[in-house]
């Protein structure tokens, strides 16, 4: 009998040789596929119990942090500014992965220290030391960033301040927002049940880069650009009726600033322009024709996503929504579109990048969140390099749209001071009961400052005087 | 024939308490790191219960020591860490079920499970004199284990749990009765099988080739045809696996026929196919084996591959040296403390950890195997290493389903996993396989008491 027990012996040292083989196959060899898998819990677990890197403003203060914690996840997430820095920073929460900012941009970045569950695994057996966490300095201007937000509370709007010769983005910043801190516990019940209410509610719809408004007369700013590139200069005289009747019926019509002119009545380029004359641009948009006009638009951003931050390789790139103008393949939409109305859709980012061509002598600046990631003994690791969009003007044509854009601070609204700015109040054509103001601009004494606000429920001078007020406290 | 036992000497006395020592100092060390990890304290019942058992293990290595001098060492300090080990891992899904909002207590139960089966094992060690006596109760046995295996389907005590009805409640706790029942019927078997070896050995009046006579076959045919009737209508193929395993064994040691094997496999390939068309819970999990990663498979309300794919990420957390006890999230795979303690084990252990484990199971495996070779009565090799093989044939299925080299199955690894009726039926096989050891062994052999005496392996007769 010993021999076939001898033989049993030996199948059963088979068996055990299968199971070790194939523990060692998921264990070991397919372990970093599995880690991979978007339904591993415990991966994604393990990631929000690592420790992170941090998200610094401009000036080295911390936006957000990892801290020691003394639950089942070893580092708790927080976010020492909060709400006003919720678009900037995103979350990182157990209920979702990052959907949002920096923390979603760069995610694999802030978390590089860590490397997955597995990767952690064979490092600290080959080098024996943990890397430390790699942080994210971003352009935020912190005072400034706390300040728009402070003025914003209560409204439904976003502002954005942009440094038109760098593309740095110094303000981002939206109401309502939310508090990370919040999204952050490790009480999955309570984060999820959080997530859940605020994405039904719309709040992690970041206002100034995701949402889209029509641009109204700030659109004048592109179709005068491609005015004085088809030779037009600021004198020149444009048809600029009170009223333009549009094929189905529609009515274009000049706002109240407009001293009243007889239905053929012209007037200068420089005048429509400081009127706000929508009927002179969009009489200006059917005569370029709709492939110059989309041409120009593409030429100042529009028509894809502005990537704001990260690449591939950090995490998702922070994208916002692509601005357009909409569908102008006839006579009618052309119309509208000139005059910034219709299915035209610009984001705030958007106007702020307009403007900021115009600040910057021409050229359009790739806007850009973060300014550079640092070791975790502060050294530099890569630094974000300015970089140019287009040039869709030249310096003196740019000179000559700031002029205009002055005239019509003065013209609009003389209380604001010495700014180059445009304006507009628009109708968001899904809620027609509702109108919105738009205001964006910079000072003469400090071009480099370009700031876009944007105001729910307003008027066109509220949005302007928030505008007013921010770009004065940049200039502090 | 059998020699009267021979004088034992004792070359090694007082090592074997050192290993078992040895064992606890190692289990209690990872459940009080554990413990101190997660809670900062330890509380006074798992005090009370953890010294407990530590003193039932000791007692036991005594009377072991003192009835059964010359067995082989491993078994009982082996079995003491493998079940510290269990309890270690159980406790840390209790604390981490607590964390979640919903306290549990299994691997307290746990000890007190574990204090059982080594008062009971004591208890065998110390009265019960001669395994041999068994074989004149074997019918008897047979009839305890059919009705024990039976249980679970009498109406108001049958429990269904994962679509197998294989669990007792009885008097407010509840057990799985076919863990007692394989004891029974394997030693039915095994005497059934000594006593008509003869008649299924190759040199028998059947000739060569061929089958042995119905009459000689068919009350092991009859029994083996219940088990797997009975178990089908449990909805356990685990089980039945594990059955068929020892069954085939046993047959395989007592004839050498490997006829004999190739009937069990086909018999049970067939059971499984017909099981599988029968049954949807079958044919579900036949489903989930093959793909596992589906995405309609895994969000299914029933019969999902949730839990085996959230054993693998287990097993992909684990890594090499795994995360640590206290370290990771192994209560997000359900059942992590029974079924798939496996996985959860190697999420904490990592891959070398397991292979500890593992290790430590083929040191028991082995020790049966020698036992079996070594002793010179034909009902104790049959019974020891019938027994063997089915325990290291649980561990194979089990571990195997997991890793997806089978379609899984409920049982649950011996020793380690929640659950107080496997353990101590675990335990019972350790100390019938120590009896075993007590009967006379072959002249010439030296008296190896040595952890394992290999060299029984070696000796071929």
């Amino acid at each position: 009998m010993n021999k076939s027990m001898r033989q049993l012996f030996i199948a059963v040292l088979v068996l055990f040789l299968i199971i070790t083989c194939s523990t060692f196959f998921w264990s070991i060899i397919y372990a970093p596929s599995l880690d991979a898998n978007p339904e591993n819990t415990a991966a994604f677990y393990h990631e929000v119990g690592m420790a992170r890197g941090e998200i610094l403003s401009s000036g080295g203060e911390i936006l957000a942090l990892s801290q020691k914690s003394d639950d089942s996840f070893n580092y708790q997430r927080s976010y020492p500014k909060g709400e006003a820095f919720a678009p900037v920073t995103g979350f990182f929460s157990i209920a979702a992965p990052p959907s949002q900012g920096v923390e979603m941009s760069y995610d694999k970045v802030l978390s590089s220290g860590n490397g997955s569950v597995w990767q952690q695994k064979f490092e600290s057996i080959f080098d024996g030391q943990e890397e430390g966490e790699v942080n994210v300095e971003t352009n935020i201007e912190a005072p400034l960033q706390q300040y728009s937000y402070s003025l914003l509370k209560g409204k439904t709007g976003a502002v954005v301040v942009m440094n038109a010769k760098s593309g740095a983005i110094l303000t981002l910043a939206t109401s309502p927002s939310y508090n990370p801190n919040l999204l952050a516990v490790h009480n999955s019940q309570e984060a999820r049940s959080l997530y859940s209410s605020l994405s039904q509610r719309g709040f992690l719809t970041d206002l100034a880069t995701s949402y889209l408004i029509n641009p109204g007369s700030t659109f004048n700013i592109l179709t005068s650009s491609l005015a004085l590139q088809k030779g037009m200069g600021l004198a020149d005289q444009i048809s600029a009726p009170t009223t333009f009747k549009l094929p189905s019926g529609m009515v274009i019509a000049n706002r109240v600033y407009y001293p009243s002119y007889s239905m053929e009545s012209k007037m200068a380029l420089s005048e429509a322009f400081s009127y706000s004359s929508s009927t002179a641009f969009a009489i200006l948009a059917q005569k370029f024709g709709s492939q110059a006009l989309k041409k120009e638009a593409a030429s100042f951003g529009f028509g894809s996503p502005i990537q704001i931050c990260g690449e591939k390789g950090s995490g998702s790139p922070m994208l916002s929504s692509a601005s357009s103008l909409g569908n102008v393949g006839d006579e009618e939409n052309l119309a509208l579109a000139g005059a910034g109305e219709g299915s035209a859709g610009v984001t705030l980012l958007q106007e702020a990048m307009m403007v900021g061509a115009i600040a910057d002598g021409g050229t359009v600046m790739k806007p850009e969140l973060v300014k550079r990631t640092l070791s975790s003994s502060l050294e530099v690791l890569s630094s974000s390099i300015p970089s140019r969009l287009s040039s869709p003007l030249t310096s003196s044509q740019a000179g000559q749209i700031e002029s205009m854009m002055e005239n019509l601070t003065k013209v609009q609204d003389p209380s604001l001071g010495p700014l180059a700015s445009v304006m507009a109040q628009v109708k968001d054509p899904s809620q027609a009961d509702r109108s919105d103001g738009l205001a964006a601009g910079f000072s003469a004494s400090n071009p480099d400052t370009v700031v876009a606000v944007m105001l729910q429920n307003a008027t066109s001078s509220q949005a302007a005087s928030l505008m007013d007020s921010v770009i004065k406290e940049a200039e502090k | 024939m059998r020699k009267p036992p021979e004088k034992a000497k004792r070359p090694s006395k007082g090592k074997r308490i050192y290993l078992t020592l040895f064992a606890l100092f190692i289990g209690c060390l990872a459940f009080s790191s554990m413990m101190l990890k997660l809670s900062g304290k330890i509380s006074w019942p798992y005090l009370l219960a953890g010294g407990i058992d530590c003193a039932f293990g000791v007692l036991l290595t005594v009377l072991v020591d003192k009835k059964i001098p010359n067995s082989i060492k491993a078994i009982v300090p082996v079995g003491l860490l493998l079940s510290l080990i269990g309890i270690t891992q159980i406790t840390r899904i209790d604390l981490e079920y607590a964390q979640n909002g919903s306290a549990t207590d299994f691997g307290l139960r746990q000890m007190i499970w574990l204090a059982v089966a080594l008062a009971l094992s004591s208890f065998f060690v110390a009265f019960f004199a001669d395994y041999r006596k068994l074989r004149r109760l074997s019918y008897a046995f047979m009839a305890i284990g059919l009705i024990l295996l039976a249980l679970p389907l009498a109406p108001g005590i049958g429990e269904r749990v994962n679509g197998a009805k294989v669990w007792v409640k009885f008097g407010g706790f509840s057990w799985q009765p076919c863990e007692f029942a394989k004891l029974f019927l394997a030693i039915f078997f095994a005497s059934y099988l000594f006593t008509h070896r003869d008649k299924f050995q190759e040199k028998s009046k059947a000739g060569k080739g061929k089958l042995p006579r119905l009459k000689d076959t068919g009350p092991l045919a009859a029994v083996w045809i219940l088990v797997a009737v009975i178990l089908v209508a449990e909805g356990d193929l685990g089980i039945c696996l594990m059955f068929f395993a020892l069954f085939t064994g046993m047959v395989y040691v007592a004839s050498k026929k490997k006829i004999w094997v190739l009937c069990g496999v086909v018999a049970f390939i067939i059971l499984f196919f017909a099981s599988a068309g029968l049954f949807p819970t079958f044919s579900s999990r036949i489903d989930i084996w093959l793909h596992p990663f589906s995405k309609q498979l895994y969000t299914r309300s029933y019969g999902s591959s949730y839990q085996i794919v959230q054993g693998l990420f287990a097993l992909g957390a684990g890594g090499l040296f795994g995360t640590g006890f206290g370290e990771g999230y192994p209560a997000l795979t359900p059942f992590a403390n029974s079924d798939f303690i496996y996985s959860s084990l190697t999420e904490q252990m990592g891959f070398v950890g397991i292979c500890l484990l593992l290790l430590m199971y083929l040191c028991l495996i082995t020790a049966g195997f020698v036992i079996a070779m070594r002793t010179d009565d034909g009902f104790g090799k049959l019974l020891a290493s019938g027994l063997v093989f089915s325990l290291a044939f649980q561990i194979f299925t089990i571990a195997g389903g997991i890793t997806l080299v089978l379609p899984l199955t409920g049982l649950t690894m011996p020793f380690l996993a929640s659950g107080g009726s496997s353990l101590t039926a675990d335990w019972l096989i350790l100390m019938l396989l120590l009896v075993i050891d007590k009967s006379p062994r072959p002249t010439g052999s030296e008296n190896g008491t040595g952890l394992l005496d290999l060299s029984a392996l070696r000796r071929s007769r």
